[in-house]
């Protein structure tokens, strides 16, 4: 093995402009699409503290973290559907507190289990969609079911369900997803929280919803902002440029995607090297063959003299020895 | 107006209208003046029995378990400043309109079993005619008694029928609202003479009762709909 860094190119396609608007957010700290200090939320043992949030504005945030961390929690707080939490949440830097009937006219939420119910047909979805938000667009709502094709057929052909009539209990998983992603970005809102979006979704659909968030953000300008949750991390690395890594109600890791992949270094080495390896890296997977781990690029001169090379990693190869470093597990 | 009635109409479904507000309301009333044919008035107390029972059953499609302990979150609902008021409107309306249904059936069985009672089944006189031993102004009063009772059973079994979320449950509350409406049914036109315009004096018991069961029903429901935000 030969010691020098070897630079790989990160998973996923990060498009250059992508790359450059990263970079000038990261000088621009400041401009967020919401604020939260001191949150706090104790229930049946479980306990989310956070003392401090900040979503950037313009980007897509990924929330990571393992079952039962707090991430549903969170988001539940943010959309204003729990109510019984402490701390100051700041939308879209606008003065005041708290959450009203024009921030969740902004915001679009698409969240796991019982989001619609059940005996509603898609029709009724559109109908009710239209009630709740003045800014539903039944036109794009309706092309968005076409396109991902649920709700029946347009028009009624024979042999076919006519639109809107299938009920959301027969919908499958996925297609509740697809649902509930057409309802909320039939909308024109400034700020997605989708709380576990790509967990029902195939592979090709999990593409499509990248291209869905990153089409969402581009039309907006800058001023348009997702945050979603995921444990399909690498299904969705080309389109998170923000990260938070959640463990016990806590965060603990953020930060740009760019910047985390400059502070954590991918090392592999052969296995005689593991144990003293060990002592520097962040988490280690160790196999006859020899080792793997995540370092702190600040602790890499501690690895001098072994054989090991370097490589950048994923954002999911961070998530996971963050995690595991974290975690309350027995691994 | 209009948005409210708006906002209970989209949470019904196509089918759900064409069955609640015409075939069962229709077939009610043909059931019943058929009932009337033999039993003359008494037609008008199967009418308030099967009304009771099928908006009970009927519920399980609209609000079903809405009151269980493992109810439905509604996090659609609550994601917009907007989804309570929609919800407590329909909760509303969706009463408005059990008791609108009641008086068209109720009324319309009246009137159908007039026309029809004895003559059908060609018998001369009907077996109960218990409507019509009255004077005009108590004949309304038996009525009003009908259609209120109607009404009481329907609300007080959709209330009930909330805290459970199979249709088994619901049948069951209804073959209880069929009974207990029977019974009530039948005693009711005794106070027509006795004491004098007594089915007055029921009239208003059964529209306090069926004001009551209504602010509970859309009360308790609300109340479980906003614990959903705080864990409850």
């Amino acid at each position: 093995m030969s010691g020098s860094k070897i630079d790989t190119e990160p998973k996923g396609i990060m498009k250059e402009e992508h790359f450059m608007k990263e970079k000038h957010s990261m000088e621009m700290a400041g401009e967020s699409v919401l604020r939260a200090q001191n949150l706090r939320k104790k229930y049946k043992g479980f306990e989310l503290s956070i003392p401090q949030l900040t979503l950037p504005k313009g980007f897509a945030t990924a929330l990571i973290g393992e079952n039962g961390a707090g991430k549903t929690t969170l988001l539940n707080i943010l959309t204003g559907i729990r109510l019984n939490f402490r701390g100051e949440i700041t939308y879209f830097d606008r003065p005041g507190k708290g959450i009203d009937e024009s921030v969740q006219e902004k915001i679009g939420y698409t969240g796991p289990g019982s989001y619609f119910l059940p005996q509603w047909t898609v029709r009724q979805v559109e109908e009710i969609s239209g009630l709740l938000f003045d800014n539903f667009h039944k036109d794009r709502f309706r092309r968005l079911c076409g396109d991902l094709g649920i709700g029946g057929e347009p028009g009624g052909s024979f042999g076919s369900l006519p639109y809107g009539s299938k009920e959301v209990k027969k919908l499958s998983d996925g297609n509740r997803m697809k649902l509930m992603l057409a309802a909320v970005l039939a909308r024109d809102t400034e700020l997605l929280i989708l709380d576990e979006p790509a967990s029902p979704l195939d592979p090709l659909m999990r593409d499509k919803l990248c291209d869905m968030i990153r089409e969402y953000l581009e039309q907006g300008n800058g001023e348009r902002s997702v945050f979603f949750s995921t444990h399909n991390v690498a299904d969705m690395e080309n389109v998170t440029d923000y990260c938070l890594i959640m463990e016990h109600g806590n965060i603990v890791e953020q930060g740009f995607v760019e910047e985390l992949k400059e502070k954590y270094i991918c090392v592999k080495g052969e296995a005689s090297d593991a144990e003293r390896a060990g002592e520097a890296l962040f988490s280690i997977s160790r196999s006859a063959y020899g080792f793997e781990g995540i370092c702190l690029a600040e602790n890499l001169e501690r690895l001098v003299g072994m054989d090991v090379a370097f490589e950048t990693p994923g954002l999911s190869q961070i998530c996971v020895a963050v995690m595991k470093a974290n975690t309350s597990l027995k691994l | 107006m209009g948005k409210r009635v708006k906002s209970y109409i989209v949470f019904t479904s196509f089918a759900y209208r064409i069955v609640i507000y015409l075939l069962i309301p229709a077939a009610l009333v043909a059931f019943c003046a058929w009932i009337g044919t033999y039993m003359g008035d008494m037609g008008l107390i199967f009418t308030v029995m099967l009304l009771a029972l099928a908006e009970i059953i009927s519920d399980s499609w609209l609000f079903g378990g809405l009151q269980t302990r493992d109810a439905e979150k509604m996090d659609y609902l609550k994601s917009s400043g907007r989804g309570l008021s929609l919800v407590r409107n329909a909760l509303g309306l969706d009463l408005f309109r059990k008791f609108l249904t009641a008086l068209c059936t109720v009324a319309a069985s009246y009137l159908l079993i007039r026309q029809v009672k004895g003559g059908l089944a060609g018998r001369p006189e009907p077996i109960m005619d218990f409507v019509s031993c009255g004077g005009p102004l108590q004949r309304i009063g038996l009525l009003a008694y009908l259609v209120l009772l109607a009404y009481c059973f329907s609300a007080l079994g959709t209330f009930l029928s909330r805290y459970n979320s199979t249709i088994y449950g619901n049948l069951l509350l209804g073959y209880g609202a069929m009974a207990l409406a029977c019974l009530a049914g039948i005693f009711g036109p005794s106070f027509v003479k006795y004491p004098s315009n007594g089915i007055f004096l029921l009239d208003l018991l059964c529209l306090a009762v069926g004001i009551g069961v209504s602010v509970l029903t859309v009360r308790t429901a609300m109340k479980k709909v906003k614990g959903g935000f705080y864990d409850e």
